[in-house]
Order: C-alpha cells, then structure tokens, then sequence
C-alpha cells in the first residue's frame, strides 16, 4: 500500500468516528429536549425565607436544580433523617456544583414554625437547605400543587400538642422549572446527588 | 496463674452484668443530636432479650424532657405518621430488637434545656418482667444516616463471625 493510503485510511477512519459521534450527540440531545418538553412546569410559589425573612420565588432558581422536601421543625424522627440526606448530599458536592443546586425545605406547621425556629432546624443539617414558610393558606395552596399529604394528629387531645403525618418525597426541579422527579424518602444521599449533578451537567 | 484467671474471669462476669441483667442487655444507645431551637428529639437502641419469654419495654423516661413516649414511625397510605405504642414494645424471645430512625424509637417531647451537641441523656428503661435499667445514652449527630443504618446492620453480623 502506498504511503498516501497508509496516512489517509486513519484520518479518515478518525473523521468517520467524530462524525457519528457528533451525530450520536445531537440525536441524543433531541431526544432529552423531546422528553424534558412533555415535562410539567413545577408549581410556582412565593413563601417567606427563614433567614434573610424576605420573599423568594421558585422561579428566581431558574437555571439551578432544586431539590425540594416538605416537613416540619418539631419533626423528631423522619425529617431529621430526610433533611440528614439533603445535607450529606450537599457536603459531597464540590463548591462549583453546590452553585448550582438550590435545596429548599417547606414547612407544613406553620402555626409553630417561627422563622427562628426555621432557621434552626434547616441550618442544622447544611447551612445552605432554605427554610420556607408561610401563611397556612400559602402553605396549603403549595403543598395541595404539589400533592402533597399531611395533616396533625395531637397527642392526648391537648390542641397544642401534636404530629403532623405527612408526604415524605425529594421534589427534584430542572434547571428549566420542570418538575422532573418525586424521589422516595429511602433514597441514599449518593443517589440524590447522582440525579441532581445529572440535571446541572 | 490460676488465682489471675479466676480473678479475671469473675471481674469479666461482674462487669457484663453490670451493664446487662440476666434478662436484658442494651447495645448501641444513641439520642439523635438536635438543633438549640428544637426540644424533641429522639433515642435508638438495640434491645436483647436473652430469656424464653417475650419481654416488652414498658417505658424509658428522662428528666431532661417534659414527657417521652414509645413511637413506631411508619408510611401509612403514603403519610408518614408516627403513632404511640402504648402497649409497649415487644422484644421477643432470645432476640435482639433495635430501635432505629423512621422506625420504633422513643420520643423526647419537650427538652428542658437545649441539646448538648455531645455528653449523654440518662433514661430509666422498664420492662414488664419487672426489670429496670438506667442508661446512659450519648448524644450523637447522624451525619449519614443512610450510611450509619448500613454500618449497623453490617456490624452484628462480623462480631457472629468471630466467634
């Protein structure tokens, strides 16, 4: 074989192989745009933030992912277990990727939930996680959009003290505002963090 | 030589039972570190109950929070709920029961002073054979909690292997 041949068969082989890999790419990218286009846009809200006290819309996170989890400060057992997720998630990300996730925690006891108490509890598992709170019709109205259960059950029928039973889920939102997932409370901060780098990369 | 295992061998039989009674022993106590805002909480534990008979945990008071409670947290139709055993819990015969997160575990209801992030919460644990047991529980942040169930479930079974 001629050394032209020698020289033009791997250029041309190696030219072959990023055409179809380009081509593979586009194809690929169509189909994600095809499916993130049937997706439904995550319910929109404005609630009050625990720490800075000022109002915060969910589409200000618009090119972030955001994981959302309702519960509630005097939750004793599940919530700090789910917020516990959240945060070992956030400390395995690296700063870069912290920039873009956005980890909201919406509380559905409003009556009791001062912005104190707020604050405390969501900065104890990762000073980013934003407490959210509201009038008990906002929270209502948000929660309802999201299908989202809870309701109080109290202890010895004293009105003061009581449990909220409530949904336990990971909303996951797409740096476009599509709601793209409603995680179960037994997934593992690795695969939380794995679904949400999925949707900033 | 045989004056030093004897002797060791009775300190050993002593200082098991101090810890454990003939009936019960506890393993593995921990109370969920919590916020200075909170005042609820909660403890875990592995429960062993070394007789024939089943044995239920009555109660586990402290005098560090206005009321504690035996819970059972567990997803009901979607919701989950948290739900007062008021029975007690049963740890069956010649088993190890273990109180653990988003499962049975008992409930600390109004702290009277903030959580220390470390040290211990004494409770006092009875049971219905009659038998009572102070412990002393530390205080513990579950940083991974689903690594730390892991570890847990993991650990029991390697300690079976050497022996």
């Amino acid at each position: 074989m001629s050394r032209f041949y020698k020289i033009l068969i791997p250029i041309m082989l190696t030219l072959i192989a990023i055409a179809a890999g380009v081509q593979y790419n586009l194809y690929l990218k169509h189909q994600e745009t095809n499916t993130r286009q049937g997706r439904p846009a995550a319910p929109e809200f404005t609630l009050n933030t625990a720490t800075e006290q000022a109002q915060l819309s969910l589409s200000q996170f618009r090119g972030n992912a955001v994981v959302i989890y309702f519960g509630y400060a005097s939750c004793p057992d599940v919530c700090p277990v789910d917020l516990g997720i959240v945060g070992s998630m956030l400390r395995k990300l690296s700063p870069e990727q912290q920039e873009k996730v956005t980890a909201l925690f919406i509380t559905l006891d409003p009556e009791r939930d001062t912005p104190e108490r707020l604050l405390g509890f969501s900065r104890f598992f990762h000073p980013k996680i934003i407490g959210l709170y509201g009038s008990p019709e906002e929270i209502s109205e948000v929660a309802r959009s999201y299908g989202v259960i809870y309701e109080k059950s109290f202890v010895d029928n004293d009105p003061n003290v009581y449990w909220v039973s409530h949904s336990a889920n990971f909303f996951l939102i797409n740096p476009e505002g599509q709601l793209v997932a409603a995680l179960p409370r037994e997934t593992t901060p690795e695969q939380l963090g794995e679904r949400l780098q999925a949707l900033i990369n | 030589m045989k004056t030093i295992s004897t002797l060791v061998f009775f300190l050993a039989f002593f200082s098991a039972n101090l810890v454990a009674s003939d009936s019960i022993s506890i393993d593995d106590s921990w109370v969920r570190a919590a916020p200075p805002t909170s005042s609820n909480t909660a403890a875990y534990m592995k429960i062993s109950n070394h007789t024939d008979k089943a044995i239920t945990l009555k109660s586990a008071n402290t005098d560090a929070a206005k009321m504690t409670q035996l819970h059972l947290s567990s997803m009901v139709d979607g919701l989950m709920t948290m739900e007062e055993q008021k029975q007690g819990i049963e740890i069956p015969a010649n088993s190890t029961f273990e109180l653990k997160p988003a499962s049975y575990h008992i409930m600390i209801m109004g702290l009277k002073q903030p959580l220390p992030q470390e040290g211990t919460l004494t409770f006092e644990l009875k049971f219905s054979n009659g038998h009572t047991t102070t412990l002393n529980a530390p205080i513990k942040a579950a940083t991974s909690p689903a690594h730390e169930h892991d570890m847990k479930e993991k650990m029991p079974m390697e300690m079976n292997k050497k022996q």
